[in-house]
């Protein structure tokens, strides 16, 4: 069910991006980074909802290579967030063209599915928080 | 409303954050003109444009990485009121930049929104990077 409803994201992702930017920029790492991006973002999600059930996990890497503080940070949100869903996307999606089979398997749904878990994983993280900082 | 000031952000530093954003929007206006400059703006335009789409998402997954391990490490360790305010406005311009990288890449309105996120991390870098060693 899950792994059906990711594939189904993945192909309205892959089809979404080659029709309509396809000819403007490589639609392979246009697809792969933004959903790892997303697919991180709900990783964060549930670290934080664990929190307020006093479930605290040191999540993070520490650096400290860089003056400032904002690059040794992003290093530390790259490599717990994001990186493990690149690899993980590149052998599900993209190892021996496996997007190929999955486009003749799911059906295009014209960017709604992509665009709908854009929103939803954006909103599902950030309003929680909006809503018990500024509102309650 | 929320006070920035409590976050121990002094006036002076406030000062340099307006001209790291200055500065940055300074480099986007050189780059347009050194666009301009070319008989063939169409083509120097097209270069331009395409360098914001590819900074776009660059600066979407910055911006994001950061204020995501800032929200999620304040909140870990003293509460949703630790939680800065900053950072939630940084992960609402990464995902500003994001969306627009991903579903308006070819809409005049999508280049303005994700140019716009990059220069904003851009200036945020480079406000950190001056007032903290």
């Amino acid at each position: 069910m899950i792994l059906s409803l990711y594939y189904k994201i993945w192909v309205d992702a892959i089809v979404f991006e080659k029709t309509k930017h396809g000819d403007m920029r490589n639609w392979k790492s246009f697809t792969l980074i933004p959903i790892s991006i997303l697919q991180g973002i709900n990783l964060l999600t549930i670290f934080f909802w664990l929190v307020t059930f006093d479930i605290k996990l040191d999540i993070f890497f520490d650096f400290n290579l860089f003056p400032g503080g904002m690059l040794d940070r992003f290093l530390s949100g790259f490599i717990t967030l994001f990186l493990p869903f690149i690899i993980l996307n590149y052998f599900l999606i993209f190892k021996g063209q496996k997007y190929d089979v999955l486009i003749k398997k799911y059906k295009y749904q014209q960017g709604k599915y992509y665009l709908i878990y854009f929103l939803a994983t954006i909103l599902i993280f950030i309003m929680p928080i909006v809503i018990g900082k500024w509102i309650l | 409303m929320y006070n920035y000031l409590n976050d121990g952000i002094t006036i002076d530093a406030a000062v340099t954050g307006v001209s790291a954003f200055g500065f940055a929007n300074e480099v986007k206006s050189e780059l347009l003109q050194l666009g301009m400059q070319g008989a063939d703006w169409g083509l120097a335009g097209a270069r331009y444009v395409k360098v914001v789409r590819g900074a776009g998402i660059v600066g979407s997954v910055f911006g994001m990485g950061v204020s995501g391990y800032h929200i999620y490490t304040d909140f870990s360790q003293d509460g949703i009121d630790a939680v800065n305010g900053w950072d939630v406005t940084d992960f609402g311009v990464g995902a500003a930049g994001l969306g627009a990288t991903i579903f308006l890449a070819s809409n005049p309105v999508g280049w303005v929104i994700a140019g716009s996120a990059t220069i904003y991390f851009g200036a945020r870098f480079i406000y950190d990077i001056s007032t903290k060693p």
